[in-house]
């Protein structure tokens, strides 16, 4: 078998593998809720993990043929990135309001309510935007087929190594 | 033949975020004395399997991928069968 063919952890950081890897992403944030049901900050703090690790393997990998496909999806990740965070302080902020022991209170409900309107914001971008990139991918796939895109990909691969080598 | 391998593609998509949280909820509100609540279990644990599985296969078989040359029977096979991944993926 050719080394190429082998398994390495390298495949993991391969652009053809980011969809699928992806899948792996989602099914263990998935998983963490029920497992982490009892200690909610533990279960936000583990989807912000993992979402930090898929942010860092988007730069790694930079999946995306074209520029602005890779800047839009990077955007993206880091919208559903900000989600997670504001829903770990909205939980710590709930918090303190309820333990209602600091004269801070006025300060921080509203420090609740701004985050809140964030969080709430940051979903409907990320819900919205995957939403139009699914219209604005059947409508591509009308004009081009998978396989004219792969073939131009691959040609134009090779014309930036050979300018690269030129 | 390509475009059924793209709509199967994207029905596992749409179907493995709502057969996902599915279990989630079934493992949160799960009570062993109905039934209902262990048959629906069962299926979306049958179903998450069934993923795993499909996308380690997919995983597996896209790894000579970049070895391919353009034109060969190997290459129109992965272009008909993951069309639908490597369309927008950096070669």
């Amino acid at each position: 078998m050719q080394d190429s063919l082998r398994w390495s952890p390298s495949h993991w950081f391969r652009p053809y593998n980011y969809h699928l890897l992806s899948f792996y992403k989602k099914f263990l944030m998935i998983f963490s809720l029920p497992l982490f049901y009892n200690y909610p900050q533990s279960q936000i703090g583990i989807l912000i993990a993992l979402q930090f690790l898929e942010v860092v393997r988007f730069c790694i990998v930079r999946p995306f043929a074209t520029l602005s496909r890779n800047i839009i999806r990077f955007l993206l990740e880091l919208v559903l990135l900000v989600f997670f965070i504001t829903t770990l302080l909205q939980n710590i902020l709930i918090n303190k309001i309820s333990q209602n022991i600091s004269n801070l209170i006025a300060d921080q409900t509203k420090s609740y309510y701004v985050v809140g309107w964030i969080g709430f914001i940051a979903i409907f971008i990320f819900n919205i935007s995957f939403f139009v990139m699914l219209i604005v991918d059947i409508v591509l796939c009308l004009r081009k087929s998978s396989r004219e895109n792969m073939r131009e990909i691959r040609k134009n691969y090779y014309y930036d190594k050979i300018v690269k080598y030129e | 033949m390509a475009k059924v391998y793209s709509i199967f593609h994207k029905l596992h998509e749409i179907t493995i975020f709502y057969l996902s949280m599915g279990l989630v909820l079934e493992w949160v509100y799960f009570d062993s004395t109905s039934t209902l609540r262990i048959i629906s279990l069962i299926v979306c644990l049958l179903f998450n399997t069934y993923y795993l599985i499909y996308q380690l296969y997919v995983y597996y078989d896209l790894i000579s991928y970049p070895t391919l040359q353009l034109g060969t029977e190997e290459y129109r096979r992965m272009a008909i069968k993951y069309g639908y991944f490597l369309r927008n993926i950096r070669y």
